[in-house]
């Protein structure tokens, strides 16, 4: 059945990435007559942070390419806000919308009311657990947390045979955010076919601080003989703290991608990292969202998230970092 | 003890200067603004050797790895402190040193990465930190309004600056030159670059306060702005050479830090500031100025790095890592209080 | 102690405005909350203006905009009030966003699942969670006399674990949200819609501003607040309870600061361990009660001021979110906000004074 849902989500990514294709090929004059789509691109946090590069930079591009009119701008990690923003966007008399749903229930009123009042609703990023069924959004563009955390969990375990004699330390800046959260669950799920103990260390954001709060947990339990980052700071400096804690071959993985952290990949001081290819979350939004509100075309949801990059197919991700990955 | 007090109590309250005499040499350490901090900072220390000798195995602190990472570590919020305490010490805070640390390293890793010479680049960090500085305090005491305040808002400003300018959030590659690396992380003998270079920005930083007049007037115009103006010293420029010292000392921080990650991120170190102005305290120095001493801030951002180390070595959750650290503020500056006011 | 009687009223308006009946002197006093209020109002009117002539330009006057202000600036201003009060107390709390998640967190877990309290119970043990707070950073301040914006640093980091341990999902080990869905009744009244853009939270920011405003100009405890913050030998002097009141006023700040949680819980349904820590609710707050002309080392300060200056805060933001400003530009606009209002109080209060 798991297997069923998979191709049948596979099928469907492919149908809309075909129409988005054709759609990047034939339609674009067209678009360009017509009057502005407005739209309001929600970030759901941390203003600064790299990881939203590559997702600006995508529905900028995609604004730029089919005549939108984009309003981007920052939930800070706050849901109430993030709910403020989808009714400004209603007030604002915006044609869509692209929240991120980080917070389940948080959201629902605010999407409904948008939907109520006529507006695309695409969500990108975080998904509600339930999916369309707990969530009034049309569809959903990102990663599936759960699924890419079991991914590099299994990576991890075949490529290093892992086995129940090992540990993995999950670092993460928050512990208490859904992305660790989720990602935590679904490592462990990988984790606990072969019985591997896991503990997750909170590392916050300053990456100096992050490598020795590592170093010293790896110092701290000799048992620990694998790390998974489940976040950009700790899966950046993972390597680092390894060398520093004077056990530099410790196997370790994580999430996202930044030059750094591709760049230990192709030197192999890494072994694989999720990239959840956060500027298809950022382009294909937007052009979902500009095609509906002009042709009528439904959006589907589209899974941007379970590439894991690895030393073989890395050179394009250092290539394009910054920009498109 | 107690007689001494009384008789000083019925002839009328003492002059510090009095009790500093009459002090035995134990309450004289006790009463130098780093006397309680350098005690905590004993204490710990005899505490984690005592127990890495018991339990050598479970209690790993004396193994030379953990103690390089400790000197490796401490330099890193240990540097800013500097700054920002000579800074308390003239009576101002500065919360933007946190944007600081992230902005001008980025600055000088763009710069270097499009074809600058490395010392231009480095020049380009610190004028840019000079100007930060100096736009904090022209605008703090130009005004007239809180440095708190002033900093708070650049805080936000020079955060978002980097970002605003190259049009997105960014990750810059900086592989520095190796003499460059071995220079700021290697090693000298056992001891870690970044550590031996603390202490001689420490050493810069108690010639200035303690060696140097401008230093002299740090404190006095920290103690009491009315009598230093009164005593013919430049209450404005002095505050400002401290303004723009602070947010230098942030950019030499951050330098280290993206010299050892190989990279320069505009990502938001959170709560950095907070830390500085955590390790001041705790060293002893006064929020309201005047009060202070490197020796302390040195101790201070080591006792804070000693306590994380305990906690994580010795096996409690580092999920509530945070939790620890905040009892541990908290403690410093109480042991600091009681210390000092035992006598 | 024993204080029975105390110092009067005049005698301490006397010690505290030592020209109390010098015409010039309470017109400068007036005149500090003018200030804010004159900004205030050029900025909205402008705003309003603008919109009202340019409706397709500009949103700003339309029902659903001022419909999310009004839910989103009592939150902030609420909490505002709390951390205001403090400061002319003379005091920070830095650990506001803690207790704006850890109250509502508390409510929701003993009134849901297996706790099943009754919702008016729930609320009385947020209540007592919030007195705890405020009694703890009183305390850890006045009685072990240390500098409260280090003392409720260390209670802020310390609460987030704390956080983190009330939130951990019993299946999963892990923290996590929490559904907050207390019934019809309590949603409607802490957060329903009144008429047009008016919500319940408008009503409540005016509750919670009278009591602000009756206990800091009315009570004697306001006297005694100002006194504090603004010459504490002074108010040992004349036998003000200093510690008392300073322990007081961080207990209605903890108070102030878990209300406003509870209203944007029920808000939105939900709590989450994160609640304000990225968005940094206590700077946001602090900016929003010393750009409302509060002095940041105590002694002065008005509720209306702190109220406009949250609302210019809000408002800024808005205005910045209507007008498609670059996602970059936001935080740095608060940061500018923040210095030029306190300029222009500074600035125009000096001259008034002259």
């Amino acid at each position: 059945m798991a297997l069923n849902t998979q191709i049948a989500f596979g099928l469907r990514s492919l149908a809309v990435a075909t129409t988005a294709l054709a759609a990047v090929a034939f339609a674009q004059p067209a678009a360009a007559e017509d009057a502005p789509v407005k739209v309001t691109f929600i970030q759901h946090c941390c203003s600064g942070a790299t990881f939203f590069q590559p997702m600006q930079f995508g529905a900028e591009l995609a604004a730029k390419t089919f005549n939108v009119k984009l309003t981007y701008v920052n939930a800070d990690g706050d849901a109430a806000r993030h709910a403020n923003l989808i009714e400004t966007a209603i007030a604002d008399k915006q044609d869509a919308v692209i929240p991120t749903i980080t917070v389940p229930d948080a959201l629902n009123a605010a999407v409904k009311k948008a939907r109520d009042a006529g507006l695309v609703v695409i969500a990108e990023n975080i998904d509600h657990p339930d999916g369309g069924k707990g969530n009034a959004r049309e569809a959903f563009v990102g990663q599936d947390f759960i699924t890419s955390g079991k991914m590099i969990g299994d990576r991890m375990i075949k490529t290093h045979n892992l086995t129940e004699k090992d540990f993995c330390l999950l670092p993460v800046e928050f512990p208490e955010l859904t992305y660790a959260v989720r990602r935590a669950a679904g490592v462990q799920l990988a984790l606990k076919t072969k019985n591997i103990g896991s503990e997750m260390i909170g590392t916050g954001t300053v990456d100096a601080e992050a490598l020795s709060t590592i170093s010293q947990a790896i110092l701290a339990n000799p048992k620990i003989t694998c790390i998974i980052g489940l976040g950009t700071t700790p899966t950046t400096v993972a390597p680092d703290a390894a060398a520093e804690a004077g056990r530099p071959g410790i196997p370790n993985g994580g999430f996202d991608t930044n030059p750094k952290i591709m760049k230990n990949i192709m030197e192999g001081k890494t072994t694989a990292t999720m990239d959840q290819q956060p500027f298809w979350q950022g382009y294909l939004p937007v052009m979902f969202a500009a095609f509906e509100v002009r042709y009528g075309l439904h959006p589907a949801d589209f899974d941007t998230g379970n590439n894991l990059i690895d030393k073989a197919n890395g050179q394009k991700a250092l290539q394009y970092g910054g920009t498109f990955r | 003890m107690t007689s001494e007090n009384d008789l000083a109590l019925a002839a009328g309250p003492p002059s510090a200067a009095d009790r500093y005499r009459r002090a035995s040499r134990w309450a004289r350490v006790r009463m130098h603004p780093a006397g309680p901090v350098g005690i905590m900072f004993s204490g710990l220390l005899l505490g984690c050797i005592v127990m890495a000798l018991l339990f050598p195995s479970d209690f790993v602190f004396l193994a030379s790895a953990n103690l390089k990472l400790i000197l490796r570590t401490v330099p890193n919020y240990g540097m800013i402190a500097l700054g920002v305490g000579i800074l308390l010490v003239a009576g101002e805070y500065d919360l933007s040193v946190g944007a600081v640390y992230v902005v001008t390293p980025f600055a000088m890793a763009t710069a270097y990465t499009q074809g600058w010479p490395l010392p231009l680049a480095i020049a380009l960090a610190f004028a840019i930190a000079a100007g930060i500085g100096l736009l904090n305090g022209l605008i703090t005491l130009g005004f007239g309004i809180p440095s708190f305040i002033t900093t708070l808002g650049m805080l936000f400003i020079v955060r978002t600056s980097a970002p605003f300018i190259v049009g997105y959030a960014r990750s810059v590659n900086f592989t520095s030159p190796p003499w460059l690396k071995d220079t700021l992380t290697g090693s000298l003998g056992p001891v870690p670059m970044p550590f031996v270079w603390f202490l001689v920005l420490a050493l810069v930083a108690y010639a200035f306060l303690n060696r140097h007049r401008t230093g002299n007037h740090v404190f006095a115009v920290g103690g009491d702005p009315k009598a230093a103006r009164f005593a013919g010293i430049n209450v404005f420029r002095t505050k400002l050479v401290a303004f723009m010292l602070c947010s230098v000392f942030a950019t030499i921080a951050g330098i280290f830090s993206v010299v050892r990650l190989n990279t320069a991120m505009t990502n938001p170190q959170l709560f950095i500031e907070l830390f500085a102005i955590a390790i001041c305290v705790i060293g002893g120095l006064s929020l309201s100025g005047g009060r202070g001493s490197v020796a302390g801030i040195v101790l201070g951002a080591c006792v804070l790095q000693l306590v994380q180390d305990v906690i994580i070595l010795s096996r409690l959750p580092g999920f509530y890592l945070d939790m620890f650290v905040g009892i541990m503020i908290v403690l410093g500056v109480v042991i600091n209080q009681v210390v000092r006011r035992k006598f | 102690m024993s204080t029975p009687a105390g110092p009067t009223n005049a005698e301490l308006a006397a010690l505290r405005r030592p020209a109390a009946g010098n015409p010039t002197w309470r017109a400068v006093r007036n005149y500090q909350a003018i200030n804010i209020v004159v900004l205030v109002t050029l900025f909205l009117g402008f705003c309003t203006g603008y919109s009202l002539l340019y409706p397709d330009q500009l949103r700003f006057a339309s029902l659903g905009n001022l419909s999310v202000l009004s839910q989103q600036v009592p939150v902030t201003a609420i909490v505002a009030i709390g951390v205001g009060l403090l400061m002319i107390g003379g005091e920070f709390d830095i650990a506001v966003a803690g207790t704006f998640t850890l109250v509502p967190f508390v409510v929701a877990i003993t009134s849901a699942g297996s706790w099943g309290w009754p919702i008016g119970v729930s609320l009385l043990a947020g209540l007592a969670v919030a007195l705890l707070i405020g009694l703890m950073n009183g305390m850890i301040t006045t009685r072990l006399g240390i500098p409260s914006f280090i003392a409720t640093l260390g209670t802020m980091f310390f609460m987030r674990g704390v956080i983190r341990f009330v939130s951990l999902n019993p299946t999963t080990k892990q923290p996590d949200n929490i559904a907050f869905f207390p019934g019809d009744a309590l949603k409607a009244l802490l957060g329903g819609q009144i008429i047009g853009p008016i919500y319940a939270q408008m009503l409540w920011l005016i509750g919670v501003a009278l009591i602000g405003y009756a206990l800091l100009n009315r009570h004697r405890f306001g006297n005694h607040l100002l006194l504090t913050g603004g010459n504490r030998d002074a108010a040992v002097a004349v036998g003000v309870p200093v510690r008392n009141v300073k322990v007081t006023a961080f207990m209605l700040c903890a108070v102030t600061a878990g209300f406003a949680g509870i209203l944007q819980g029920v808000r939105i349904n939900q709590v989450e361990p994160s609640f304000a820590t990225i968005s940094g609710l206590e700077l946001k707050a602090i900016a929003a009660v010393v750009v409302g002309g509060t002095s940041l080392f105590g002694g002065r300060g008005a509720i209306l001021g702190i109220i406009l200056g949250a609302v210019l805060i809000e408002t800024v933001d808005n205005i910045l979110v209507l007008i498609s400003a670059p996602e970059t530009i936001f935080k740095g606009f608060l940061g500018a906000t923040t210095i030029l209002a306190v300029i222009l109080n500074t600035v125009i209060g000096r001259r008034a004074r002259r």
